[in-house]
């Protein structure tokens, strides 16, 4: 599904991450695991077209990210990504629904509330679609932004330590739900995360080490 | 779902600060509104007061308070000219027409003019009722008048000495309504005409009770009399043109020439408003500051929201969304404040027109633009928007500019 080859990413000169080969298959669960620092992050910007690495070439889905650029870069993402950024980041002026609707608009899909609830149902939050997302509890807005990612019924589907602010049993949820809506879709599934507890949802794993 | 809302949202989402620029940006546009709106319409009504006539001819003094009183009939006039003056006017190959005005009187506040007929043409008059006046003491109402007098065709009225109200009643000779004019929206709805002989006769005792007092006064050294005969005298007269070329040398002429002063409306009345243009640019500085506030204000409120709002961004952007996308969200929410402001300014600024009608019936021909949309209203509109244009620059750049690896690795 996806392919890294001979990564390096700096950040001015410090080497932030060092991927040498990495490639997935379609439908497989990934565990991005490693220390702080050790470029989790980045990797998965890498992978979301986010950024151009530094050196090396990444294949997503066939396509050659560093062939694109700009908007067209942007659509694709859009398109082919769905991301669950660390601290969320729900739209706090939208309500929920609009929060997926939004996500469908910017990627062109045609969009559809119906297939916003159906999202959220499968998500368990149905009920919290009228809600604006300062209402919302840690877990209930986690599952928000799965649906929010998983809307566009993306290619590839990244989280990034999507569990480090939740209990054990919530974090244990939230990984089983990232793995359900990732076949759902039938998506890649990719998790950064240096979360021990939630290491057995995955059938996959790469260890970055902390960079040099 | 569209940028739109996303915009709307986010203003909803921070009322206090959205409502107060709203405020500010409606206040300015509402008071340039109701500038443009006040001083075109007087404009207008000054030049249609005067559109019939080109020069006016009086006793020598201020030519600004000759207009004043003679064409707008707001002014005292000052003294009289001799009526041998007039015919010599009336003589002048380069003049179509001259109309001769004797003022003095009032009736509850409205002048008694005593004049020709012409000069119900002159301000593009009508009669709606009667006829015009053709024997001494008999007077013809503007419409205005007739509206607030309540005088119908054959009532008869006193008028009283003096341009305001409250002067001596002239009880001994009053009026006789003949006829009503329909109104012309010019200042003749305001005025009684009559005559001029009926105004020497209302006047003839006074002349000679005046005349008693000043030969008993002198002490049998009796005062110099004028040469024409006493009464024989008019206050002004209204001059039309034959010719555009009497404008070059006949004010001059009249000026130089004789004991008379002339006066141009329309030079008089573009003096007039340069005086009072002065205080309409300080009210217009004034609306340009509110509308410049009301830009800082929403400048101030989107950059400050930027230090929340680029993880916003910064998400649309992982969604999708084009750098030119989320800087057309922050310009499109500043457009739809600065938008809403100019529409409700707009409509404000009528209303408050409107309201000026309705509470001074004085001021009753200048609301008549309330209703009215002025082609310059869409250059406060343009100023509007280009205020939120303006206040959307920055934080547009800065949302364009968000590197959104970084702030997502931020928090």
């Amino acid at each position: 599904m996806f392919a890294l080859t001979g990564i390096e990413h700096r950040f001015g000169a410090t080497l932030a991450l060092r991927v040498p080969a990495w490639s997935a298959a379609p439908g497989e669960r990934w565990l991005v695991a490693g220390p702080s620092g050790s470029g989790k992050s980045t990797l998965l910007h890498l992978l979301a077209g986010l950024l151009h690495p530094s050196r090396g070439n990444v294949v997503v889905g066939g396509q050659d990210l560093s062939a694109l650029s700009g908007t067209t870069l942007d659509r694709w993402r859009g398109r082919h990504v769905g991301f669950v950024p660390q601290r969320l980041h729900l739209l706090a002026s939208l309500s929920v629904l609009d929060n997926l609707l939004l996500a469908q608009y910017l990627a062109g899909g045609s969009p559809g509330a119906a297939a916003a609830r159906a999202v959220l149902a499968a998500l368990g939050v149905a009920d919290l679609a009228t809600r604006m997302p300062d209402t919302l509890s840690q877990g209930q807005a986690q599952r928000v932004a799965i649906a929010r990612a998983a809307i566009n019924r993306p290619a590839l589907l990244l989280a990034d330590e999507p569990t480090a602010a939740l209990d054990d049993a919530n974090a244990l949820a939230a990984a089983a739900l990232l793995g359900a809506q990732a076949d759902a879709v039938g998506a890649t599934l990719v998790v950064a995360s240096h979360d021990g507890r939630i290491r057995d949802a995955f059938t996959r794993r790469y260890d970055l080490e902390a960079a040099a | 779902m569209n940028l739109v809302r996303v915009a709307y949202a986010y203003a909803r989402h921070s009322p206090l600060a959205t409502l107060l620029n709203l405020l500010l940006l409606t206040l300015g546009v509402a008071t340039i509104t109701l500038l443009l709106l006040l001083t075109t319409a007087l404009d207008e009504r000054l030049k249609r007061d005067a559109a019939g006539i080109d020069l006016v001819v009086g006793a020598k003094g201020s030519p600004l308070q000759l207009v004043l009183a003679g064409v707008y009939h707001v002014d005292v006039p000052p003294g009289n000219i001799p009526l041998g003056e007039v015919e010599r006017l009336r003589a002048d190959p380069l003049i179509a027409e001259v109309v001769p005005i004797a003022m003095g009187d009032s009736y509850r506040g409205f002048h008694i003019v005593g004049t020709e007929p012409a000069f119900v043409e002159l301000y593009g008059a009508r009669l709606a009722n009667g006829k015009l006046w053709s024997a001494p003491l008999e007077a013809v109402l503007g419409a205005e008048v007739a509206r607030r007098s309540g005088l119908a065709l054959g009532a008869e009225f006193a008028g009283s000495h003096g341009l305001v109200e409250g002067g001596e009643v002239h009880a001994d000779h009053p009026y006789r309504v003949v006829g009503i004019l329909a109104p012309a929206d010019t200042v003749i709805d305001r005025l009684v005409l009559t005559g001029v002989d009926s105004v020497w006769k209302v006047h003839e005792h006074e002349e000679v009770e005046e005349h008693a007092k000043d030969a008993v006064g002198a002490d049998g050294a009796r005062t110099e009399q004028p040469a024409v005969a006493p009464g024989r005298e008019v206050t002004m007269a209204l001059i039309r043109y034959a010719t555009p070329l009497a404008a070059a040398s006949l004010p001059r002429q009249i000026n130089a020439a004789s004991a008379l002063q002339s006066a141009s409306p329309a030079y008089e009345s573009a003096r007039l408003f340069t005086v009072f243009g002065v205080g309409t640019d300080v009210i217009r500085g004034f609306a340009l500051f509110l509308i410049a506030a009301a830009a800082l204000g929403m400048f101030i409120a989107l950059y400050q929201a930027m230090d929340a709002r680029q993880y916003d961004l910064a998400i649309m952007r992982t969604l999708g969304a084009s750098r030119g996308k989320v800087c057309g969200v922050l310009l499109l929410e500043s457009l739809l404040l600065a938008a809403a402001g100019a529409i409700l300014g707009i409509a404000l600024g009528h209303a408050l027109v409107a309201a000026i009608g309705a509470w001074l019936p004085a001021a009753g021909s200048l609301a008549a633009g309330a209703s009215r949309v002025l082609s310059d209203e869409i250059g406060v509109v343009a100023l509007a928007l280009a205020g939120g244009i303006l206040a959307a620059l920055l934080p547009a750049w800065r949302a364009y500019r968000l590197d959104v690896a970084a702030t997502l690795a931020k928090g």
